[in-house]
């Protein structure tokens, strides 16, 4: 089965990251979709995470008297690190390979395998890129080792195109 | 040598001037409509989703008590000059004074999993709610999920503004 634009948007981001993180020899960081994949107890996975969600979408009129329009999904990417300098040199990196944009991929699933069909043109990055810290206002010994060291990059994405 | 002559063609540079200061003026109030409604769907997000259900308004929500996020986000106007107009929603020393847990509702949280938490709610017979006299206390299984709502609310905000902007500039 074909993914529809937004499951398509959310893998790419994922693929594009995961692609360099391997060309640029960074080891251990797992990218996942879901915040459930990080805190699940039955399949523990150690820090760095890299979440990426797809969260509200806006559309953008195209046109006067027709119903085309441009879709802009908010993106939001959760770094859950290993430390402080893990963190802050995770969110740098992730943002270096973001900002100029990424190639936008069509996907199928079948039986659980997720298979890329092509690539079917580009993601630009249309706001302001928010990167900040997530301080819970807890002490960080009172936090689960995941919940320690968080950050949260977000910026709004577009196709450029109308559908 | 070279001569330069500059020739004015079209609007004098002052009546320009005075359009954009017009446009100003008029977007100053719809600036501070979008604002309001922010901050209104800014509290809708935060609040709890079961009294989304009910037919209460948030900020008449009686449940909703002073520790609660949603009675916690404010709009200010910080400044209100010819030059500038700069507002704020949900300031965030009141919000970590009186709302702390609004920052693990925003980025979602592991924290309380398996802790004993109070909390003033009916006690059924079965689950993970159990009562004794002084009052009713649950240990959560599941973390706190994340709602994002500052950052869906910052989504409004561009979008809307982006409308503005481009709805002045079709008028002139």
């Amino acid at each position: 089965m074909a993914f529809r634009a937004s499951r398509n948007i959310e893998q790419s981001i994922m693929e594009w990251i995961r692609d360099n993180l391997e060309d640029d020899s960074w080891s251990g960081v797992t990218v996942v979709k879901t915040w459930a994949e990080v805190y699940d107890e039955d399949n523990e996975i150690d820090p760095p995470i890299i979440c990426v969600r797809l969260s509200d979408t806006v559309w953008l009129d195209g046109e006067i008297g027709s119903t085309i329009a441009e879709r802009q999904p908010l993106i939001l990417i959760e770094i859950f690190a290993t430390s402080d300098g893990n963190r802050e040199d995770l969110k740098d990196y992730l943002i270096s390979i973001l900002k100029d944009g990424f190639p936008y991929n069509e996907y199928s699933i079948v039986n659980r395998t997720i298979t890329k069909i092509q690539q079917n043109g580009y993601l630009t990055i249309t706001s302001r890129i928010t990167d900040k810290v997530e301080d819970l206002n807890i002490p960080k010994s009172n936090l689960a080792v995941k919940d320690r060291y968080k950050h949260l990059i977000s910026f709004i994405v577009s196709r450029g195109i109308l559908e | 040598m070279f001569r330069v002559e500059i020739i004015q063609k079209g609007k004098p540079f002052g009546k320009w001037i005075a359009e954009i200061q017009q446009i100003a003026i008029e977007s100053k109030q719809e600036v501070k409509d979008i604002a309001v409604q922010a901050t209104q769907k800014m509290k809708e997000m935060a609040s709890d989703r079961t009294r989304e259900k009910r037919d209460h308004s948030i900020d008449t929500n009686p449940k909703a008590s002073k520790e609660s996020i949603e009675q916690n986000i404010d709009l200010t106007i910080v400044e209100d000059t010819a030059e500038k107009l700069d507002i704020g929603i949900g300031n965030i020393s009141k919000l970590n004074q009186n709302a702390p847990h609004w920052a693990a509702q925003n980025f979602g949280s592991w924290h309380i999993v398996g802790k004993q938490v109070g909390g003033e709610f009916t006690n059924p017979s079965n689950g993970v709610f159990y009562g004794n006299k002084s009052g009713n206390s649950m240990t959560p299984r599941k973390p706190i999920p994340p709602k994002n709502y500052v950052e869906r609310t910052m989504l409004f905000i561009t979008n809307e503004l982006r409308l503005l902007i481009q709805n002045l500039s079709r008028s002139k």
